[in-house]
């Protein structure tokens, strides 16, 4: 029996990830039904690559991600495998409409599921909650986010793209120096810019939508199938991507109406979905996860105890809950800390040398040779009191 | 210091005026008289500071002044400048190339192209445009579904590998620390490489989710193991390696495929847009320091695509 571990369900597909989908899409195409189910586990820790999808052939066997799947199941089932009957020149188009689907299409998804504040908090966080346990459901949803601002950086939207956000959204990440906040609050639109700024981001978004479905709908034309044949892995990727554009409800609904803009695509994704989302062989939800979320409890707790604290930080390395951006903030902080103790030792070395070569302080004291001498030593000291005290505060801030 | 005691001494009158309706601290006019205000005269504009130009300049990624000894322009070590110094070559436009780096470029990426007749600055997404109106491209249907999608293979598989090999395997202390770092600092050096790997890794984690942990976390002797193929683990992860360089070979594949046994791809009586797009990186995976490496072997043994890449190059002129 196969069992394919997957995001999900929720937005009312099976599963909340693209990939996740095409996988559910190719299995149904390509496995007999009573071969294989679907474990709703939304628990990537339980996959050997820490992502989902993932094909468990037996106790100790996987593949992950998507074309190891596939690959993996042509040789289970080589007479049904859609790939390999495709002419050289579609088999090629297949490749390249794949990495087309999956590069833009990603992008788009993380901007209309995880950026946008308003989905993200109506609608995907709630999703998320609702499949991951206590406590992961906490920060999973966020740590996703940020792994898709990240991914959208190139284009400009890497804060926010509503302008009516809340408060709470402007969390300032951790190691923020003054400058780079004085940059993200320029960047960040003011409210008094919100209708012109709505505006743009809107006109924008939904000119990207029209480029990426663009081609595919001049390409699918009255086709049943992307490349005009017979169903082919893309058809299953592009299903994974469009469906998810299509059904969720969304507050911030521009990736639907972008999809509304072009009827054949429309029509293909509902028809598509409609035959082969409508009688999935669901199997258990897999918890397996107890041992384990009780094993992040006792790390954390771990973590946090003073003194064993660090001797259990090398095994952070294989603890899946400490995320990486975490961890790099974490970096950042004793970065920032080690570079502001730098500035003002610096800048408190700095001053007393310029003192002492300039002069200044002889100057305003004058008179006998000996007492100058005393009471630029004083002031000197006296000056290094009070940069001190600076050292202190500074440290305190952080 | 005889220039400022000078200053020193003219800026005590000035100040006396001002007593007038502002009375000065003694000793904050001491401290003040300490730092007179020197205007120097203006500065002649630097050497490489572009004026009275014939030609467009193309700023570009390139090695030393971008000349050989013989004083032919050298090809671009960057895929993306190369694919438009060869575009410009293939549209009949004459231009000089100026050695450069991202932080002259007004958009923060190379290359970026400045017009002869006003001085406009072109950034890369504006070339084509420019080009269009001042040269002679060939023509191309770069709005078609095929070209589209066959383009995005470029830009994610044939990059990622480019990637991959170039920052984060030895390659990258053989060949990219020198084309990337002009410095003789060797701290300096060691943190922009540091940085640069850095950038990379995370630039590859974001496109390869299944990769991401393994990417992020490894250390860099892991990826660095790149010779040796790694096979598919009991368990079912495969190494970055592993998958960047499968997807790499069935992208070349794909091209392979599309080519068949035109001269030009998509059939074009003359090379265009597209072939300097693969010919960016297709003519740097075979380059020297390269070669040795699993991602020259791999379009070493591309046939179809060598003789187009010799074809390309005659076009061009290179």
């Amino acid at each position: 029996m196969l069992e394919l571990h997957i995001w999900g369900p929720g937005f009312g597909l099976p599963s909340i990830d693209p990939q996740c989908l095409a996988a559910i899409a190719y299995m149904i195409l390509t496995v007999p039904k009573e071969d294989w189910k679907i474990v709703p586990s939304s628990n990537p820790q339980l996959a050997p690559s820490q992502s989902l999808p993932a094909l468990r052939t037996s106790s100790t066997l996987w593949s992950c991600g998507l074309p190891n799947i596939i690959s993996h199941l042509r040789q289970l089932y080589p007479s049904s495998d859609l790939d390999s009957f495709l002419p050289p020149r579609d088999a090629a188009l297949n490749t390249a409409f794949t990495s087309y689907i999956t590069s833009r299409g990603q992008e788009l998804l993380d901007l209309s599921l995880y950026v946008s504040h308003k989905n993200f908090s109506s609608v995907t966080r709630p999703v998320f909650s609702s499949l991951l346990g206590w406590p992961v459901c906490y920060y999973h949803p966020l740590s996703a986010r940020n792994a898709a601002r990240e991914r959208v950086r190139h284009l400009g939207f890497s804060s926010s793209i509503d302008i009516t956000k809340k408060a709470e959204d402007v969390m300032a990440p951790l190691g923020e120096t003054p400058g780079e906040r004085a940059a993200r609050e320029a960047a960040d639109p003011k409210p008094r810019n919100n209708a012109l700024g709505e505006l743009a981001v809107g006109i924008k978004l939904s000119a990207m939508m029209n480029d990426f479905l663009g081609p595919l709908e001049k390409q699918l034309g009255e086709h049943r199938s992307l490349l005009g044949g017979q169903t082919a892995s893309v058809d299953c990727v592009m299903l994974g991507y469009l469906a998810l554009m299509l059904v969720p409800e969304m507050p911030k609904a521009w990736a639907k109406e972008g999809l509304d803009r072009h009827p054949n695509l429309k029509a293909w994704t509902e028809e598509f979905i409609g035959r082969v989302f409508a009688d999935l062989p669901m199997g258990e939800v897999e918890r397996g996860d107890v041992a384990w979320l009780g094993g992040v409890v006792y790390r954390n707790f771990i973590d946090n105890l003073p003194v064993i604290g660090k001797k259990e930080k090398v095994k952070n390395e294989e603890d899946p809950m400490l995320d990486a951006s975490r961890k790099r903030a974490e970096a950042l902080q004793r970065k920032e800390w080690w570079k502001s103790v730098l500035f003002i030792t610096g800048g408190v070395v700095g001053m007393i040398t310029y003192i002492a070569w300039s002069g200044i302080i002889r100057i305003q004291t004058g008179g006998e040779e000996g007492g100058e001498e005393e009471e630029g030593e004083e002031g000197e000291a006296e000056g290094e009191e009070v940069e001190e005290i600076e050292v202190d505060d500074d440290e305190h801030d952080e | 210091m005889a220039t400022l005691e000078k200053q020193h001494s003219q800026s005590g009158p000035a100040q006396s005026q001002s007593k007038s309706w502002l009375p000065i601290p003694e000793p904050v006019k001491k401290l003040f008289d300490s730092f007179p205000v020197v205007t120097y005269p203006a500065q002649q504009l630097p050497a490489g500071c572009p004026r009275n130009e014939k030609l467009p300049t193309l700023w570009i990624f390139t090695k030393g002044d971008g000349l050989d000894a013989n004083g032919r322009e050298l090809m671009s070590f960057n895929p993306s400048c190369l694919k438009w110094q060869t575009y410009l070559r293939l549209s009949s436009l004459p231009y000089r190339a100026v050695p450069s780096s991202n932080h002259s470029s007004p958009s923060g990426a190379l290359p970026f192209l400045i017009a002869p007749e006003n001085s406009e600055t072109i950034p890369s997404n504006k070339l084509m445009q420019w080009i269009k109106k001042h040269g002679n491209p060939p023509e191309e249907d770069l709005e078609d579904p095929e070209i589209k999608a066959l383009l995005a293979l470029v830009e994610t598989k044939l990059r990622d590998a480019w990637l991959y090999t170039l920052y984060l395997t030895p390659v990258f202390w053989s060949l990219t620390q020198d084309l990337y770092t002009s410095t003789s600092s060797s701290l300096a050096r060691l943190y922009l490489s540091h940085e640069l790997q850095q950038a990379a890794r995370q630039e590859l984690a974001n496109t390869r989710p299944l990769l991401a942990h393994s990417l992020l976390t490894a250390p860099l002797s892991y990826t660095a193991s790149y010779s040796s193929s790694i096979a598919p683990s009991a368990t079912g992860a495969t190494s970055p390696a592993e998958e960047i360089y499968a997807d790499l070979e069935s992208a070349l594949q794909a091209l392979e495929t599309i080519l068949g046994d035109d001269n030009w791809f998509h059939g074009a009586d003359r090379p265009g847009y597209f072939d300097a797009a693969v010919f960016g990186y297709v003519e740097l995976m075979g380059m020297e320091g390269l070669r040795e490496t699993r991602l020259g072997e791999v379009v070493a043994g591309c046939r179809g695509l060598q003789r187009w890449r010799e074809g390309v190059r005659g076009r061009a002129g290179w």
